[in-house]
């Protein structure tokens, strides 16, 4: 079950920068203003964490990818991120569209490690996604 | 896949059609709730022919008539009132002759059949001319419409209790937990409840009662009654059916229960029971009293049927159903919390953390003052210590209307048109075209 709705192609060039290039640390995606395809908002090579959680906005739906960067004692291991941003306060609308235009964007992106969703800050804060990564 | 018919967008709106085993709600695409709400119950008058009566005005007394619904088990049932209802809700409510200008998106439960979903289309096609069809499922859309793609969706309703896990916006059938528990068989345990009181609480619905008067707290009611309708089961000239007569009482117990019935958050603790407030309540034919207890109680078989869910109503047969998706016994109904675990039981243990994170709770029932708090007392229990967040839509209409809105929004969608089924398609394939692209 899908709205339809497109992933423009310089999503997944976007997204192959990140994943080969290794410069490009996070990527912000949200839906064009005719709602009708997915388009790269905001790419950043900042390391901060908290410039990302900055990026998304408090009371709107976006996806985003995050390069996540972890060492745990055997060497540094990186695990692409997928979020899906989609906090309380948020229209309804605007979470029916971003809910049900997803698959679209998450099937076209190949190795994504982990995959979030994120309705508040602490299920996206640096320890929760840690948690997820290092699990298993 | 590339469908040839171009509708939705901003050209023309569609429509949308959500029927609840309580209500049917029906409007355009892109607003922001239905165009018209009404009972699913209707009222049919014997004769030749018989006279229906759809939509709010059932309720009006009518010599004879007998109350019925068009659904069991959350599917449809009886088609020629289907058609009835469609009927009143477009032509009578909406204004429209027929839908040949206007693609139509219906919502289904989640454990609906091949051949009702097939039968629905078929209507829209031949009935109602609609150019485009498509159906959704109504957990799916209460899930989207909270923004989430995975959820386990909480529907307590009129008729049923239901645990549907969604996960990236398909229905995990197999993990479907059902049941008979809603708003209904709270009202039939209060009514029987009151009945059975010492003294004996009498139940007059409104359409017996003429005048009333203002009576101090407790007194005996000082009403006329329409004496030519009383309701005598034993005799057969009487002109109140049984089911026209219960569906009046049942009335006066939903509005009981909106005003006075409340779940403790905490969990269910005699001693806090017996020291919560009581609230009152005025019967149609004046008499007024103030419930403690039974307010508490009556709710309770929600959490807790084996305890709180009298003897005599644990005999009562299920509703028929043609679903291959079976409901839990009125003899071994499962507190809310069990259904729930039943449920994750059948998926994939690491998806549990996501399920948890992600509840949607949706339907009437869980209108019920302290309902949310508590179901998330006792789902936080079960967690082990993955965390719960139960998401719940504060304003009653996005809770009891969720499905609905969520197909209108997806139904406004200007790329929503490469999903319509178009009338050529129907033509070429038939019915069974909606459950090939269905998904499903």
């Amino acid at each position: 079950m899908s709205s339809g709705v497109a992933v423009h192609d310089q999503c997944l060039t976007t997204f192959n920068e990140l994943k080969l290039g290794k410069k490009i640390k996070y990527i912000v995606f949200k839906l064009s203003d005719d709602n009708k395809e997915i388009v790269v908002e905001k790419t950043s090579e900042s390391g901060e964490y908290d410039d990302f959680v900055a990026d998304l906005p408090g009371e709107s739906c976006r996806y985003a990818v995050y390069d996540f960067q972890f060492d745990q004692g055997e060497g540094q291991r990186n695990k692409i991120t997928f979020i899906a941003w989609s906090p309380d306060e948020a229209k309804i609308k605007t979470k029916m569209l971003y809910a049900s235009s997803k698959d679209a964007l998450r099937r076209a992106l190949v190795g994504v490690a982990i995959e979030i969703q994120g309705t508040d800050h602490s299920e996206i804060a640096y320890e929760a996604i840690l948690d997820k990564a290092t699990r298993r | 896949m590339v469908p040839p018919v171009q509708y939705g967008g901003d050209e023309v709106s569609a429509i949308v059609l959500d029927i609840g085993s309580h209500t049917t709600r029906a409007g355009y695409a892109g607003e922001d709730s239905p165009k018209t709400v009404f009972p699913t119950t209707f009222s049919t008058v014997p004769g030749s022919p018989p006279t229906y009566t759809h939509g709010n005005s059932l309720h009006l007394y009518r010599p004879n008539s007998i109350h019925s619904n068009l659904l069991s088990d959350g599917l449809v049932t009886d088609w020629p009132a289907l058609s009835r209802t469609l009927d009143h809700a477009f032509r009578d409510r909406m204004r429209l002759p027929d839908l040949s200008e206007f693609p139509l998106l219906v919502t289904e439960a989640s454990w609906n059949t091949k051949e009702n979903r097939e039968k629905m289309c078929e209507v829209a096609f031949e009935e109602w001319k609609t150019p485009a069809y498509y159906t959704v499922d109504k957990s799916v859309m209460s899930s989207f419409a909270s923004g989430k793609g995975s959820a386990l969706v909480i529907d307590v309703g009129e008729e049923m209790t239901s645990v549907v896990p969604i996960y990236d916006g398909f229905v995990l059938r197999k993990a479907i937990q059902k049941q008979p528990v809603g708003g209904n068989l709270l009202s039939s345990v209060l009514l029987s409840q009151l009945k059975n009181s010492t003294p004996p609480i009498p139940v007059t619905p409104h359409y017996l009662v003429k005048t009333k008067e203002a009576v101090p707290v407790g007194a005996p009611a000082k009403a006329t009654l329409r004496d030519e309708r009383k309701f005598n089961p034993e005799d057969p000239n009487c002109p109140t059916t049984l089911s026209y007569h219960r569906s009046q009482e049942m009335r006066v117990m939903h509005e009981f229960k909106e005003s006075t019935c409340e779940v403790l958050s905490g969990g269910w603790d005699d001693a806090t029971a017996a020291s919560t407030p009581t609230r009152p309540f005025e019967f149609p034919d004046g008499y007024n009293a103030l419930f403690g207890l039974e307010r508490l109680t009556v709710p309770e078989i929600l959490f807790n049927p084996q305890r709180f869910l009298p003897q005599e109503f644990t005999q009562l047969p299920l509703p028929a159903s043609t679903s291959t998706i079976p409901s839990h016994p009125y003899s071994n109904l499962q507190p809310i919390t069990r259904l729930f675990s039943n449920s994750l039981v059948q998926i994939d243990p690491d998806l549990h953390s996501t399920f948890f994170n992600n509840i949607v709770v949706t339907g009437g029932t869980s209108l019920t003052q302290g309902f949310v708090d508590r179901l998330q007392t006792e789902l936080a229990g079960l967690s082990g210590g993955m965390k719960t967040k139960i998401h719940a839509a504060s304003s009653p209409a996005e809770r009891i209307h969720s499905s609905w809105l969520g197909g209108s929004i997806l139904a406004s969608l200007g790329t929503f048109h490469q999903l319509w089924i178009g009338k050529d398609e129907y033509d070429e394939v038939g019915a069974s075209i909606v459950t090939r692209r269905g998904g499903k």
